[in-house]
């Protein structure tokens, strides 16, 4: 008779949050003699945490290798991921909402920066009063970064 | 903003204040790179790394590049500069951060008998010096270092310093 495994799968991102993904493929192989594939998984629209029940084949050696692949991360057997550059897009807090004191000297910089150019690309001027700017920012946001 | 992480972290070992302590305008912006007005004291510390390196600054992990490199740099400055004419001199030093390789190359210029000092500071998200080399290449392809790679090496440089194991850094920007 196979055995039924249930096995648990949690991933976080290195600011602890939950690593949501549109599809992750769990493999799972043997870990010892023929490493034959036991089982693949794909999980969609996965929110960080998910249960997967395994029915074993009987023929397999006990001692397993769960991996698991996600679109989004590049991740490692702890499912410690890291963001692929071209899958993430980043959203900026406004100039007057970055916390003090962290930001308080990048402020008082950007707040005399009124001549600011981007290499190979348009001016932008005033760099406090285009910080904000959506339109422009489409142009340059990734230099922000 | 990696680039203001890196540098409001990370302390000149000669003023014993960050980097970004030096900063007094933004001048241009590029993909993990700045051009800014600073601080003479900037120029006149990374100056002395520089005359320093052997006996004391190589073994708190600055190194430099041959001098036949720094041309390289001057494209940078914005042509308001006139660095054809105004270039006095111009220096660079590199120091691998857990956060990436950044490098520092002030200039000193003239600009209407008026002395002037640039920072130019870009991050590398390779911190082996070999490939830098190959880091060049691949920019003029992609457009620089990747921004969000630099977000993950900040990143995960704050979640090993924390005792949790969770980044609690603040970079003024979240990825979606």
């Amino acid at each position: 008779m196979a055995d039924q495994v249930r096995i648990n799968i949690s991933a976080k991102t290195m600011e602890g949050v939950p690593a949501s993904d549109p599809e992750v493929r769990i493999t799972i192989s043997e870990a010892t003699g023929p490493s034959q594939e036991v089982a693949s998984v794909t999980l969609n629209n996965f929110t960080g945490n998910a249960i997967v029940d395994v029915t074993a084949p009987t023929d397999t050696f006990p001692t397993w290798q769960v991996n698991a692949s996600f679109s989004r991360y590049d991740g490692s057997h702890e499912f410690l991921v890291s963001r692929l550059p071209n899958k993430w897009t980043p959203s900026f807090k406004k100039l007057a909402d970055l916390p003090s004191p962290r930001f308080d000297r990048l402020k008082q910089v950007v707040a005399v920066s009124t001549d600011v150019d981007l290499k190979n690309g348009p001016a932008v001027g005033d760099l406090s009063a285009k910080y904000d700017s959506p339109g422009h920012r489409s142009c340059w946001q990734r230099r922000l970064c | 903003m990696n680039l203001y992480a890196a540098l409001s972290d990370e302390i000149d070992p000669i003023g014993n204040v960050p980097w970004f302590s030096y900063e007094r305008k933004f001048v241009r912006l590029d993909q993990e790179r700045f051009l800014a007005e600073v601080d003479p004291t900037l120029f006149e510390n990374v100056q002395t790394i520089v005359n320093e390196l052997a006996s004391t600054f190589k073994a708190q992990g600055f190194f430099t590049e041959p001098p036949a490199d720094l041309p390289l740099h001057v494209p940078n400055i914005p042509t308001k500069y006139h660095s054809d004419q105004n270039l006095v001199q111009i220096l660079t030093v590199k120091k691998d951060y857990e956060q990436g390789n950044v490098q520092l190359t002030p200039s000193f210029l003239r600009v209407d008998n008026a002395a002037v000092h640039l920072l130019d500071c870009d991050m590398d998200e390779h911190r082996n010096i070999v490939l830098h080399s190959f880091d060049i290449v691949n920019h003029m392809v992609t457009g620089g270092t990747s921004p969000i790679s630099m977000h993950q090496y900040i990143v995960r440089d704050s979640s090993e310093a924390a005792a949790n194991g969770i980044s609690s850094i603040d970079l003024g920007y979240t990825l979606v």
